[in-house]
């Protein structure tokens, strides 16, 4: 193989395969076609260099960056990890390579394009993580309360904190339907679990009462001589309604349906 | 009466209060149900573009008062509804559990009389707080002439309290809610303010001295129902500010909900391009070091309804520009139209790593749509522009608002640009011919 060839990376899709090859790119002197993971892996004309996972290596290049970068520039690489930035895994490692030849400044060097690409997905992550904070709705089955979320980015790390601490007495499960995961609760314990095919429960009658009160305070804390639809589609996007308990549709106290508009 | 209607009643009775704001407080977990994030967190947008972070009700709309704008005024014919203090507390927890709200905001009519009314909400808030052990964010409103003891209370419980000023001057008070009074609205406002400066002081002294409403207090006032200025306004808030150390005063549009000889005519539409410029001007004397005799005068005291008011000041102040990116201090860069806290920071962070440039600024996501006409980058405006107050005005004036009043570009450059008087007439001309044709 020549020296400028370049071949596909091929890894297991988790951080410390990602950090595996950061290591294999230094230390193999083989220039990365593209990284992708296993599971998303296609037939190339490249040639595939398969990455295994190993801790040592992992340790290795988490302690350099953590050494040379400083820790707010790893917590940002751990951060980008989790966005749904295309290639993601490229714009990190050109990242890796600039950083450690400027420094820990290189988060501030934004007129670069790979830094400025990364900041913008980071950007967005924790944006959506934020709003998810607000957006996730529980119904209680049982005695669990269960919610579904399609966020863009994997978002289920950053809010578990969030979740487990302000609802410490009640046991939930957050499932993340685009990222097939699902944030699990009870006792002071969680986990985040891979989760392929749930089925959510159903909605109890008594849960549809409370339900009711909650649509029902919705539609009436509208002033309707300010009625704004875009303003409102521009901090509540369309596709997050459908997991919305107040935007479904409904039949209001007389039995008359309602239609969201 | 049941659940679904008196939430309705009262919801419906509480939607005309601005403020639904659950940030300025961080509390982790005590182990059991509830914390606060200093952020704030929206969890729904209503149909009105509004935030809803809180639980907004009414404990009651039954109301001895009779003041002129308000809905729930004595004298008119509405469905009149009372929660139960415990109603209200487990409506509040039920709703908290599934993640609608981040708390609740409880404010009331006055039943019999101030005193009592806030006693009946100080029991609500305690079961919420001492009997379900709720540790998320509170904001109740203190009623107008309740006791000094009961504010108190109150202040100790919650994480906000707040005293609505209602009207931006003692005249309309006077004229349109006069069984309020300056003097009881101002008070419990100071008692609040005066409890949080002690609570800071002890907080000094002894590390686990108790705290009063730690996420401050805050005011709101309506739009248009009387006849201030804008300048008036903004004075009013800047001092609120100063004074009693505000986090936040609201603006709330005029909406005509009675016919009264004493206020404007009931087809008259919320001012709500008015309350907007205020919000504007309210975050420049916030967060942006402006001071509300820049932005306005006695002279000239109504904002330019097509300029916002920091692009307002900066082409009355083109003296001071162009800035030279690269180089300007940071309170300068934060004068610039366009350029933001995050931007400044941004750039002051940016520019010790390279130089920059109109490409790069790009691409750190500085917008140039208005800034372009007030900075330049290492000494060179950007291409095709030149600093200019004249075509800078042109510029910035969106194609939208000339469509909203009517004017052509021609137009732009023969009026008068500060002539605020003449474009709030036509705008207002401009919109009732709107209407008819929306008719």
């Amino acid at each position: 193989m020549s020296e400028n060839q370049k071949v596909m990376y091929i890894y297991d899709g988790s951080f410390e395969g990602f950090l595996c090859c950061v290591y294999n790119f230094y230390y193999n002197r083989l220039k990365p076609a593209g990284i992708i993971s296993r599971a998303d892996f296609t037939p190339s004309f490249y040639e595939n260099l398969m990455i295994e996972t190993d801790y040592e290596q992992v340790y290795k290049v988490r302690f350099a960056i953590e050494e040379k970068l400083g820790r707010r520039n790893l917590e940002f690489l751990t951060g980008c990890f989790l966005t749904c930035l295309e290639e993601k895994e490229m714009y990190m490692l050109r990242y890796v390579v600039k950083g450690f030849r400027v420094g820990p400044g290189i988060i501030n060097h934004l007129s670069d394009r790979d830094v400025s690409v990364l900041f913008k997905a980071h950007r967005h992550l924790e944006r959506e993580q934020h709003h998810f904070l607000g957006w996730v709705r529980f119904y209680k089955a049982g005695d669990v309360y269960v919610s579904k979320i399609e966020p863009k980015n994997q978002i289920l790390p950053l809010i578990a904190w969030h979740f487990t601490n302000r609802f410490a007495d009640q046991p939930f499960m957050i499932y993340d339907a685009t990222h097939k995961q699902a944030l699990i609760y009870s006792r002071g314990d969680y986990r985040i679990i891979r989760a392929d095919d749930i089925q959510m429960p159903q909605v109890s009658e008594d849960e549809k009462r409370t339900q009711q009160l909650w649509k029902n305070f919705y539609d009436t804390i509208a002033i309707k001589e300010r009625y704004n639809p875009k303003c409102r589609m521009n901090f509540m996007p369309k596709r997050t309604w459908a997991n919305l308990t107040e935007m479904q549709d409904q039949t209001d106290n007389t039995g008359r349906e309602v239609v969201k508009i | 009466m049941d659940m679904y209607e008196k939430l309705t009643i009262l919801t419906d009775a509480a939607k005309y209060d601005v403020a639904c704001t659950s940030s300025g407080i961080s509390r982790g977990s005590r182990g059991g149900l509830g914390t606060a994030v200093a952020a704030g967190i929206c969890h729904s947008w209503s149909a009105d573009g509004r935030c809803i972070s809180l639980l907004k009700v009414l404990f009651t709309n039954y109301c001895r008062y009779d003041c002129a704008f308000c809905i729930n005024r004595k004298s008119n014919d509405v469905p009149r509804a009372a929660f139960t203090p415990r109603e209200l507390a487990d409506l509040t927890i039920e709703f908290y559990r599934r993640n609608y709200i981040e708390g609740l905001f409880i404010s009331s009519g006055v039943l019999k009389n101030a005193d009592y009314t806030m006693e009946q909400m100080i029991k609500c808030v305690r079961i919420l707080r001492q009997e379900y052990g709720f540790n998320g964010y509170i904001h109740a409103k203190a009623i107008p002439g309740a006791s000094r003891q009961l504010v108190e209370i109150m202040g100790s419980l919650v994480d906000r309290v707040s005293v609505n000023i209602e009207l931006p001057s003692e005249a309309s008070l006077k004229k349109l809610a006069p069984q309020k009074s300056k003097a009881n609205i101002l008070t419990p406002m100071k008692t609040i303010a005066d409890g949080q400066a002690q609570a800071k002081y002890e907080m000094v002294k002894y590390r686990h001295a108790p705290r009063f409403a730690p996420a401050g207090q805050s005011t709101q006032m309506i739009i248009g129902a009387s006849e201030e200025s804008d300048f008036h306004i903004l004075r009013l808030s800047q001092a609120l500010y100063d004074k009693y150390k505000l986090k936040r005063v609201f603006f709330s549009a005029y909406i005509p909900l009675n016919d009264d000889r004493l206020l404007p005519a009931k087809d008259t539409k919320p001012p709500l391009l008015r309350e907007h410029r205020l919000y504007q001007a309210d975050w420049l004397l916030r967060f942006y070091g402006f001071r509300a005799e820049e932005i306005l005068s006695e002279q000239d005291s109504m904002f330019n309804p097509l300029l916002d008011p920091k692009c307002n000041w900066a082409l009355n102040n083109m003296h001071l520009f162009p800035v030279e990116v690269n180089t300007a201090p940071y309170e300068m860069l934060l004068r610039v139209p366009g350029i933001g806290v995050t931007g400044a920071r941004r750039i002051v962070a940016a520019r010790k790593m390279a130089w920059l440039d109109f490409d790069r600024l790009k691409k750190m996501g500085i917008v140039l749509k208005r800034a372009q006409y007030f900075i330049i980058c290492k000494g060179k405006a950007a291409q095709y522009v030149t600093i200019d107050k004249e075509k800078a005005a042109q510029m910035l004036i969106s194609t939208s608002a000339k469509d909203n009043f009517n004017i052509t570009a021609g137009d732009v450059t023969q009026l008068s640009f500060f002539d605020t008087d003449r474009l709030n007439e036509k705008y207002i001309t401009a919109k009732a011919e709107r209407m008819v044709v929306n008719v």
